[in-house]
């Protein structure tokens, strides 16, 4: 299954296309046009490898290719960081240097899943219920994080420009157009993936608690999801189709409506077993410690009732849960065939 | 990552306490030793032991050994005084000395009171001559100047106790307060014969207690060196921890029979639990004559004169296997043996009623935070809570009352759990622990179970788990509360083996090679989300009740050694519902307790109380005078009686389906049901929050 996919991949892509300086009486480094050129190069390999990757995860690669261009792609970051540390100031000024050191750094760390460096974990730690909502909340802190640092260097990029009396021209080449068309693709199937996530984790607990016969948990969670079930069918229906394709919204919207049927509906009935078979043991043990000579007829129809109204019971248990487990594997197959469709079709393709 | 309360079972009580029973080894320096050195190691707030806080030991040791000041002379403290001790210096050879000498002075003490017994009760006592005794509490420093007013306190102890019993109510001859002096006193002899036996069980159950002399005064001396640290911390024997496990949890170590003592003052089977030991061997039934106990190993305990009491005390301080002789109703004597085993009790669970007046009202009442001790899934009070709710859903309740009066607490992680079936998601408490680290904690599973109205009702006998379960649904706006200010105890304790090998972090290679005993440590104190503490101070109920006990004063900060009121600052994010309409209910509710006659007399009686406890300190025994202040007793107890004596109109008690059906075919259950029934039906406290709970519905519905 396809998870949520990291938006930072696409936050710097408008940086670079605005870098274009106009001054044609710069020709040595020192000259601000050239040092602003300098830095677009390293953004330039950053953009390539990043529309690699973005590729690799839109149109179905394998998870090792997928890896691979992660990994290239950190690197390049890193080398990119190396050499522009090692610029000097400009005439004094190394505020532009220092906020696009401190981007790539930021950038960096959320590649490599290293939240710890940008946000406060233990603070996240505390207010989520599981090591993925800790990592999804820490990872949009810090990709605010990042959003912001990207203004404040555009901002400082003007500055600089200004100052140094750079005119900057916003072109875009091909790679960048790509990109910022994935991104409004993975901004849309983000918004939609953590609607379905949070009803699919949740029914993971709920699963959970049903195996451990544990009616609080089965409670608790039954009623929680059918909250965010309802919640992200009614966010689903504000939101409009992606570029007229309401494929994905759908699934989701079928996976959301059979969670809430389970929830609300089916499950019940599960509870209702636990109740009786708790009451029926009881019965069991009161009727077998009578003996058999003090035993009534009104005390052996009692337990005959009982043992019929468990098996019943049981019999509605099974049937839910074969009904459940039946429905809940297409509607997760038909979730998973969206997505990866709803990529395939929108991310452009490589070449 | 996620903050989780820590795999080792965390308790949050404070109502546990038994005589303390010791364990099967001799104390030794090393055992002391292994004590501090763990106490210094895990306990919240460590302190140091040095010579004066030993003499301070010492003197608390005296005064748990010897609770009515009948055995020690202020000559023998003197003399054990003369040994300098310091508990926390493993170099110290004065501490074995001094114990060794301490157990022989008590050996001889005992020896010495048991023979006196025999001396006095063969005598008539005079009881008409004025005299009277002077009563100590365990804070007292009064003992005897020397053996000659030890001997006299003796005499006016069993004087005592055999005018209490010749005012005992015996259902065959009536109550005896307005017999004639001739008619008491005939009764004088053998009643003076049965207090006598009494008090040499008493005795005989430290000196040959089943685990052995010795060790009984070494788990004495190691828990009171444990409490200097902390009102909670404790040394535990293996019994006694067994003991502990038993009562916050679902099942426990039982026999498998519980008893009542009859009108004619016999101990007598009451009932047996279907599947315990005793249910197993079908050689004990309902009505057998309990006589005789022997522990294995131990020698025969004769309980056939003992008092309901006594009869739990020997119980409680046995091993898991005895004898019990006992004689059927048809006369024969017989002897069965069994061994405890894992029984589940049905009667200590969470029960619930339903409240069936103008609205149906769910009622639940919650005995302690129980947790299933030897599962990882932590199936206790929590989910039995969840179950409860739903049946009571089926009976389409208008809002539920949990009543936690008495409720002394019990497993954290269960408290934490609950209070989640009725808060949707956050934090729920903030830890402290011994390292100043602060971490909030929340129950795992987001959502609720129950939305409608909600009423917590506490009293100052609830404490712990109940303060933190009562503090939070307080904070969040979730449940009014209701009743009397609670106790005051805010931290949590574990247990860990008495043995410097145990380490905590790793517990999957410990093996324990030899049992010394246990310590229940308090390692961390607890607070609410708002960072505010209710140690010593308890939690403020939003809609005040007249308490039936505030004279006692049985609260944390009346403790020795309680920790101190403090708040932690924590930025803890929560979300707490809007406000629930507090000082418009509790206005109602005053108006109607004002003019209550029952509410008005419970502050009457707590001035009662205070003069019968009170009076100089000293009982009389001369006949006529105990007579006056038995019956001043008695008018209290009427008083009181009176209490529960109105069957409250606004609503019936009944079962909800699933119970009923239970009770039907277990005839036990059905008897203990009726009386659960009728105590709800007449608790004015409970119909009073029928009430509350009433105005509150019809407030939201305006």
């Amino acid at each position: 299954m396809k998870t949520f996919i990291n938006a930072s991949l696409f936050a710097f892509a408008l940086l670079i296309s605005i870098i274009q300086p106009n001054n044609c009486t710069a020709q040595t480094f020192e000259n601000a046009g050239d040092y602003m050129e300098n830095m677009n190069s390293q953004f330039s390999v950053i953009m390539s490898d990043t529309w690699d990757y973005t590729s690799a995860v839109a149109h179905g690669k394998s998870a090792k290719k997928i890896e691979t261009k992660r990994k290239e792609l950190i690197k390049t970051i890193s080398d990119a960081t190396k050499k522009i540390k090692k610029m000097a100031d400009f005439e004094g000024d190394a505020n532009l240097r220092d906020s696009v050191v401190a981007f790539l750094n930021l950038d960096y760390n959320i590649l490599n899943y290293d939240y710890a460096k940008i946000v406060d974990m233990e603070e996240i730690a505390e207010q989520s219920y599981d090591l993925m909502e800790a990592y999804l909340m820490a990872q949009e802190l810090a990709n605010n994080k990042l959003d912001a640092a990207n203004e404040s260097l555009v901002l400082e990029q003007q500055k600089f420009a200004t100052n140094h009396n750079v005119n900057l021209i916003e072109s875009k080449d091909k790679i960048a157009k790509k990109l910022e068309r994935s991104s409004l693709v993975f901004n849309y199937y983000n918004k939609i993936y953590l609607i379905f996530f949070k009803s699919y984790k949740q029914e993971a607990y709920l699963l959970d608690a049903m195996n451990k016969s544990d009616v609080n948990a089965i409670e608790q969670n039954k009623n929680s999801l059918i909250s965010f079930a309802t919640a992200g069918l009614t966010i689903l229906d504000t939101m409009k189709s992606f570029n007229g394709d309401a494929n994905l919204k759908t699934a989701c919207k079928a996976a959301l409506n059979f969670y809430k049927t389970e929830a609300s509906t089916k499950l019940q009935d599960i509870s209702d077993y636990f109740i009786c078979k708790e009451k029926f043991d009881k019965i069991k043990v009161a009727f077998d410690a009578k003996s058999a000579s003090s035993k009534t007829k009104s005390d052996v129809d009692q337990y005959n009732a009982a043992v019929a109204e468990l098996n019943v019971a049981v019999k509605k248990y099974q049937t839910v849960n074969t009904e459940l487990n039946t429905k809940r594997n297409t509607v997760l197959e038909n979730w998973n065939n969206a997505v990866s469709v709803f990529l395939d079709k929108h991310v452009p393709q490589k070449k | 990552m996620i903050n989780k309360i820590s795999h080792f079972l965390i308790f949050i009580i404070f109502l546990f306490s038994t005589e303390l029973i010791a364990q099967k080894n001799t104390i030794s320096c090393e055992q002391i030793s292994t004590l501090t050195s763990l106490l210094e190691k895990y306990q919240y707030s460590p302190i140091t032991i040095d010579a004066s806080v030993s003499d301070s030991i010492k003197t608390q040791l005296y005064r748990t050994l010897d609770p009515n000041r009948l055995l020690f002379t202020k000559w023998d403290i003197n003399y054990l005084n003369s040994y300098s001790v310091n508990f926390a210096d493993p170099t110290d050879d004065n501490a074995c000395k001094y114990f060794d000498t301490l157990v022989a002075i008590y050996k001889a003490k005992l020896k010495h009171a048991d023979s006196l017994i025999t001396q006095l009760g063969s005598m008539p006592m005079n009881h008409t001559e004025k005299d009277s005794l002077l009563i100590v509490n365990k804070d007292s420093k009064w003992f005897a100047e020397n053996d000659l007013q030890l001997n006299i306190r003796w005499q006016k102890w069993l004087k005592y106790q055999v005018l209490n019993s010749i005012f005992q109510p015996v259902d065959d001859v009536g109550n005896p307060i307005n017999d004639s002096l001739n008619i008491l006193l005939g009764r004088e002899e053998d009643i003076r014969l049965k207090v006598g036996k009494k008090e040499k069980l008493k005795i005989s159950r430290i000196l040959d207690n089943p685990q052995g002399f010795e060790s009984y005064v070494a788990a004495e001396l190691l828990n009171t060196i444990a409490k200097q640290y902390d009102a909670h911390t404790e040394f535990f024997s293996p019994v006694e921890k067994q003991q502990f496990e038993n009562s916050v949890s679902t099942s426990a170590y039982l026999f498998g029979f519980s008893f009542i003592e009859n009108e004619n003052g016999l101990i007598v089977i009451q009932h047996i639990i279907p599947g315990s030991a005793a249910w197993k061997s079908n050689k004990l039934h309902k009505g057998d004559q309990l006589f005789k106990i022997k522990f294995t190993g131990a020698k025969v305990l004769d309980v056939s004169t003992a008092d309901f009491n006594e009869v739990m005390s020997v119980l409680s301080s046995g091993t898991d296997e005895a004898e019990f002789s006992v004689k059927k109703q048809n006369g024969k004597l017989i002897t069965v043996k069994l061994k405890k085993e894992k029984t589940e009790n049905d009667e200590a669970l969470i029960k619930s009623y339903i409240l069936k007046g103008k609205q149906s009202i769910g009622y639940i009442s919650l005995p302690d935070f129980y947790t299933d001790i030897s599962s990882k899934t932590a199936k206790g009070c929590s989910n039995d809570m969840a179950k409860e709710i739903l049946k009571l859903q089926k009976e389409n309740i208008g809002g539920l009352i949990i009543d936690l009066r008495y409720n002394g607490g019990g497993s954290m992680e269960e408290a934490v759990d609950l209070a989640g079936i009725f808060i949707n998601e956050g934090p729920l408490c903030v830890l402290k622990n011994k390292a100043g680290v602060v971490y909030s904690i929340k129950d795992m599973n987001r959502g609720t179970i129950y939305n409608g109205p909600l009423l917590v009702l506490i009293n100052g006998l609830s404490a712990s788990a109940s303060e933190l379960f009562a503090g939070v649904l307080q904070d969040y706006n979730r449940a009014i509360i209701v009743g009397s200010p609670s106790f005051g105890k805010a931290s949590a304790q574990v247990i860990y083996p008495m043995d410097p090998a145990f380490d905590p972090v790793s517990t999957a290679n410990y093996k324990a090679t030899e049992n010394k005993g246990f310590l229940k440590i308090t390692i961390e104190k607890f607070y609410r989300i708002t960072g505010k503490s209710h140690q010593q101070k308890g939690i403020i109920p939003d809609v005040y009740l007249p308490p039936f006990f505030y004279e006692l004063g049985y609260k944390e900060s009346e403790l020795s050694c309680a920790l101190s009121l403090d708040s932690v600052s924590k930025k803890i994010v929560y979300q707490p519902l809007p406000p629930l309409p507090v000082k418009e209910l509790a206005l109602k509710s005053s108006e109607r307790i004002s003019s209550d006659h029952d509410f008005k007399n419970i502050k009457h009686l707590g001035d009662s109380l205070k003069k019968i406890i009170n009076i100089n300190n000293y009982l009389p025994l001369e006949i006529h005078d105990f007579r006056n202040k038995k019956i001043m007793q008695n008018t209290f107890y009427e008083k009181m009686d009176s209490l529960t004596q109105r069957s409250a109109t606004d609503f019936e008690v009944i079962n909800n389906y699933y119970d009923k059906e239970i009770m039907k075919m277990d005839s036990y259950l059905f008897e203990i049901n009726s009386v659960y029934l009728k105590n709800i039906q007449m608790d004015i406290y409970i119909e009073e929050s029928y009430r509350i709970m009433n105005d509150m519905i019809n407030s939201n519905l305006k």
